[in-house]
């Protein structure tokens, strides 16, 4: 039991991470990435940060797993 | 003018009592007719019939085909009806075909084309773009939604055909998923997609003991492929692209982690080294060879050490428990209103 808690544990919490990472990416966006001036840059800049949160997934699951592998 | 609330009480039930029944048929069918496949994580390797998909689809079916003679549910029942027909065909043709990795990825893309139509015939019924997010409310994507509008469907019909490997596990984490969706949109008073949503996780309890651990009938392409195209056509007809999202988490992990590692979109049987390898004692084991694809069960035995395929289920069935409530959260954080 104590081997099972421990993986749901762990897992819940990178998917809570990603999830919180996530909904702050999308408020920095709508609240301050929009008020830029030019639209292109607001694209290119928010595009740019949900590219970056998805890398950053990437990367961190590779971590997670490595860690434990 | 919405359905009376009668319908919305009797369309589980129903769609329960005719996956059941309908599953039987099918295990009886596939037996005779030798369409079997290996049970893959037990030292007997028994044969079990498959295509139980087609039990789920007639259960879901039957009772939102008599949507059609809504005037208010016509169009919808008609997109989400074509969608999961066209899953339905091309999970069939994987099933006996085996298609590569990155042509099955392409047909379901294709799967979106109903949803446009249904979009382009009538706006106001299945309106398209500004998805909801928690807090921040409707977002401004233009362009982009729409380049990202095909994965909304090939998406979860993917991810969740990616992750039914083990007995019982797509019903289950499916259920959590829609019954988190149907949550949200009672709390939000969108109740067009309630019909879809209950049809759905009537028929997938109605096959859960069937498929539950040991099974006796598997699902096969024919029926996650379908299961999860309709899952996307909720989301995106509902508005619930963001819960969704966040309901279906443990999939995306396990797509991510299976994507990034073998590099691409490959049908499974092309992979020559397999994530997990059973021991004579009949426990299942992380391989530790570096050439084995990531998957989320590989990294749950890793950290867990080597388990049964039920306490493997177990820990994926709680997994999906919390990622249906990160999506319930998430739906209460809409700003009222939208």
């Amino acid at each position: 039991m104590k081997r099972i808690a421990k993986a749901v544990l762990v897992i819940s919490c990178l998917m809570l991470f990603y999830w919180s990472l996530l909904i702050l990416v999308l408020i920095i966006v709508e609240r301050w990435v929009l008020s830029l001036p030019s639209s292109i840059i607001r694209s290119l800049v928010g595009l740019s940060l949900y590219g970056a949160w998805l890398y950053f997934v990437y990367v961190f699951n590779r971590y997670i797993f490595n860690k434990y592998s | 003018m919405s359905l009376p609330t009668w319908y919305h009480i009797v369309i589980l039930p129903i769609s329960f009592v005719i996956t059941y029944i309908l599953s039987k048929v099918v295990i009886y069918v596939c037996t005779r007719a030798g369409i079997v496949a290996v049970d893959v994580h037990k030292l007997n390797k028994p044969l079990i019939p498959t295509l139980g998909g087609l039990a789920i689809l007639g259960g879901f079916l039957i009772p939102t085909s008599l949507l059609i003679t809504s005037a208010n549910y016509r169009l919808r029942s008609i997109v989400i009806i074509s969608t999961a027909l066209a899953s339905s065909i091309i999970g069939l043709y994987d099933d006996f075909k085996a298609l590569k990795g990155l042509t099955k990825a392409l047909l379901t893309i294709l799967l979106v084309i109903p949803i446009i139509i249904g979009h382009l015939l009538n706006p106001k019924i299945i309106p398209l773009g500004r998805p909801v997010v928690p807090i921040v409310g409707r977002l401004r994507l233009t362009i982009i939604y729409w380049l990202l509008l095909p994965l909304a469907i090939a998406g979860p019909a993917n991810v969740i055909n990616m992750l039914e490997v083990f007995n019982g596990v797509m019903p289950i984490t499916t259920s959590l998923c829609l019954t988190s969706l149907t949550l949200v949109s009672l709390l939000r008073g969108k109740i067009e997609v309630l019909p879809f949503t209950l049809a759905l996780l009537g028929s997938l309890l109605g096959y859960y003991p069937y498929n539950k651990y040991p099974s006796r009938l598997f699902t096969g392409n024919v029926g996650s492929l379908m299961v999860g195209s309709i899952i996307g056509c909720i989301a995106v007809m509902g508005g619930l692209e963001f819960v969704t999202l966040i309901a279906l988490m443990p999939h995306l992990l396990n797509a991510f982690l299976v994507i990034s590692s073998v590099k691409g979109l490959r049908e499974r049987r092309t992979i020559g080294s397999r994530p997990i390898v059973i021991r004579n004692d009949g426990l299942l084991e992380a391989n530790k060879d570096p050439k084995a694809p990531y998957t989320l069960t590989r990294l749950i035995l890793f950290i867990a050490g080597p388990l049964t395929e039920k306490e493997i289920v177990t820990v994926l069935t709680w997994l999906e428990v919390v990622a249906s409530i990160l999506a319930t959260v998430s739906g209460i954080l809409y700003p009222p209103g939208v």
